[in-house]
């Protein structure tokens, strides 16, 4: 088995005024490539911003963190904006789609930062739209879609540059159940067909267990607990 | 990311935002619209006052006096060492007039002579200025163009060569000249002559001389009547100057010329001034008054000035006239352009509220552009090239507007001027290529200039913060 994310001591302190709160309190946990992992815990626990920093989006205050043998820690700016565009794939409650464009301008956006070409970007963004099941709404705007629709558009999106990490902050938060269900069921058969692995930040402690190699339990900014659930193939 | 995709952003963002983005470049195209027509109105006026020059070939030609004359002292009112030069001056004579003409570098040297005579013809008689010239100088502006018949055809031919305008006063009318077309004065009897008519017939030229015979009569006679008599010399019509349009050039038309040769055929008492009646009396040989000296290009000016300076003469040359004038226009063009740029600036300012305004409102899709993979250059690139397309449509509709307007401007000043009674068109304004290209150059460096900031601000944007934002 091979460990994909390795994380060690990570901690992550905000600067408010004069005091310094800390949010992340010497993290340590691994992932091995192809899993599904899962991140519980109250607000505030520090799951998201754990999520930012692995995503690239923030940057430790300590501790080290590799992903495929890369060191996050050490990344310059620019580098993190590779590392995003290539690596990573996020997707967010609040789908996080841009307004202004349709649905397979946005899902063809990450390929434009990595200089694609204008057909093959197209043809691409159909073909993901195909996959996530929305090959009849590519020219809507995200107002015209549903929350499933929309966070569907977000999830090709995520996979625009074919990034081997998808990470995921409460993707389900905003929908009714039955919609969650479908999304959580895209994103197991993402992790089982393409070996994707993805870390997952959910409320919904059981969903998580149900779909979850691991889950990770967060409290005040430490792992607290962890349980492994199925085994790897 | 590609350039093609980058432009495409830029160009699509900026239309999301229509009116928005209509004002702020419309304040650009009035900041270079005002620039245009400021600086197009310096270069203008610098460009008829410097033509006037070149057309009358007035560069590569000086004047040689008697004396050294120091203008600034005089015009600062030093009377008195302005009389001091009087007294030191030298006279210019025929071996002056020698050396200067083998020079090299001169190509025509003739000393200046007029007089005043009464010209008659077919009865009617004007008093004008007659100015001897060489043929030589007949190649050169403003000589050259003749508007009938030509230039002098030897050096001592009893020709003569008068304006329009003089003609006019003689009561003749050329069919075909500009001058007959205005013909204001009421009652007055023309004669239409078309000019092959008075091309080579004779006109006399009255000049008064000292009459020998009544002061060998008596001598005394001088103190009862005027001892002169009216002497007639008869002149060869060789040419007609057109009257002038545009620029009047009275200088030119109220003179008539005749060959340096013939200057001496024509016998005169002169007293045109009392200094040159007292001159007369003081010295046996008084000198030119003057000598015109031309060289064959303008920089060997200098070379010239220098030699007759040694020599002890005063030099006037406008070229010296023509650099205080290019200075003052210099200053004239430099206050124009800062009253253009202080509009532009204020559109600068227009454009970096814009910008750091729509940075504000997209912050969350910066976020988003974050999370995806954009990068802080990718990111500072698509915010500055909205800026550089607000650069380049106001730069270009602004100097279409600055062409309009100073198209317009022409239009009525010219009406204006044409009521006032003055013949011709005058152009105010004039818009080089440079100015043209400079204006966008400026106007594009500007909103990069304003786009920097707002630019660096949006590739600062921390996607964390952003995508909380709502």
């Amino acid at each position: 088995m091979q460990t994909f994310i390795q994380a060690s001591g990570i901690c992550k302190e905000y600067h408010k005024g004069q005091s310094g709160v800390m949010a992340l309190h010497g993290v340590s946990f691994s992932a091995q490539a192809g899993e599904f992992l899962s991140i519980v815990g109250r607000s505030g626990s520090g799951k998201s911003t754990l999520l930012n920093i692995l995503g690239g989006l923030d940057t430790a205050s300590a501790g080290k963190i590799y992903v495929d043998s890369q060191d996050l820690a050490v990344m310059r700016r620019y580098q993190l904006a590779l590392y995003r565009r290539t690596m990573v794939g996020m997707i967010f409650q609040s789908f996080n789609l841009i307004p202004s464009c349709s649905a397979l301008d946005n899902v063809a956006l990450p390929m434009t930062f990595a200089a694609r070409s204008k057909s093959e970007r197209t043809q691409r963004a159909k073909d993901l739209l195909a996959l996530v099941g929305l090959a009849q709404r590519e020219h809507h705007k995200p107002s015209e879609l549903s929350g499933g629709e929309a966070q569907r558009v977000a999830i090709a999106r995520a996979l625009a540059n074919q990034p081997r990490l998808l990470l995921a902050d409460e993707p389900t938060g905003n929908l009714d159940s039955h919609t969650a269900g479908e999304i959580l069921e895209l994103l197991l058969k993402l992790n089982a067909e393409r070996n994707l692995t993805i870390v997952m930040v959910t409320h919904d402690v059981v969903s998580a267990a149900d779909l979850s190699h691991r889950v990770l339990r967060m409290l005040d900014g430490r792992i607290v607990e962890e349980e492994e659930f199925r085994r790897m193939a | 990311m590609r350039i093609s995709d980058i432009l495409q952003l830029g160009l699509s963002n900026l239309w999301r935002t229509k009116l928005r983005t209509m004002l702020t470049t419309l304040g650009v195209i009035i900041g270079i619209g005002a620039l245009i027509s400021m600086v197009s109105f310096g270069t203008g006026m610098q460009k008829n006052v410097t033509s006037i020059f070149y057309d009358n070939d007035l560069f590569t030609s000086l004047r040689v006096l008697p004396m050294k004359i120091d203008i600034n002292r005089a015009l600062s009112g030093d009377v008195g060492s302005a009389m001091g030069a009087m007294k030191s001056s030298r006279t210019i004579d025929d071996s002056v007039l020698c050396a200067l003409g083998n020079m090299p570098e001169v190509s025509i040297v003739y000393p200046e002579i007029s007089f005043s005579v009464k010209l008659r013809y077919r009865g009617q008689e004007i008093r004008t200025e007659l100015r001897a010239l060489p043929q030589a100088m007949g190649q050169y502006p403003p000589h050259k163009e003749m508007g009938w018949g030509a230039f002098f055809s030897s050096d001592s031919a009893l020709e003569i060569i008068v304006s329009e305008r003089q003609l006019h006063n003689l009561k003749i009318h050329l069919p075909d000249g500009p001058l007959n077309v205005a013909r204001t004065d009421t009652g007055m009897v023309y004669t239409i002559l078309p000019s092959d008519s008075l091309l080579g017939s004779e006109l006399e030229a009255v000049t008064l001389v000292l009459d020998a015979e009544k002061i060998a009569e008596n001598p005394l006679i001088g103190m009862v009547q005027p001892p002169f008599r009216e002497q007639v010399t008869r002149l060869k019509i060789r040419g007609i100057k057109k009257s002038a349009d545009g620029f009047e050039r009275p200088q030119i038309e109220n003179t008539a010329l005749i060959p340096i040769g013939a200057e001496k055929k024509v016998p005169r008492f002169e007293f045109s001034s009392m200094w040159t009646l007292l001159g007369n009396m003081g010295q046996k040989n008084k000198g030119y008054t003057a000598l015109y000296v031309r060289v064959h290009d303008l920089r060997q000016l200098s070379v010239v000035r220098k030699r007759v300076e040694e020599m002890g003469f005063g030099v006037i040359a406008l070229a010296d006239q023509l650099e205080e004038i290019k200075r003052g226009f210099i200053f004239l063009d430099t206050a124009l352009g800062a009253i253009g740029a202080i509009a532009l600036i204020v559109a600068a300012l227009g454009i970096i509220n814009t910008m750091v305004m729509s940075i504000l409102e997209r912050t969350r899709e910066i976020g988003i552009m974050k999370a995806v993979g954009g990068s802080e250059g990718q990111i500072k690139g698509i915010f500055f090239i909205e800026a550089a397309f607000i650069g380049v449509f106001g730069g270009v509709f602004g100097v279409l507007l600055g062409w309009g307007v100073t198209r317009i401007a022409n239009i009525i000043a010219n009406m204006y001027m044409v009521r006032q009674g003055a013949t011709g068109h005058v152009e105010l304004f004039y818009l080089p290529l440079w100015l043209v290209a400079g204006a966008i150059a400026f106007a594009i460096a500007v909103s990069l200039l304003a786009g920097l900031y707002p630019a660096m601000r949006a590739a600062r944007v921390n996607p964390v913060e952003a995508l909380r934002h709502d």
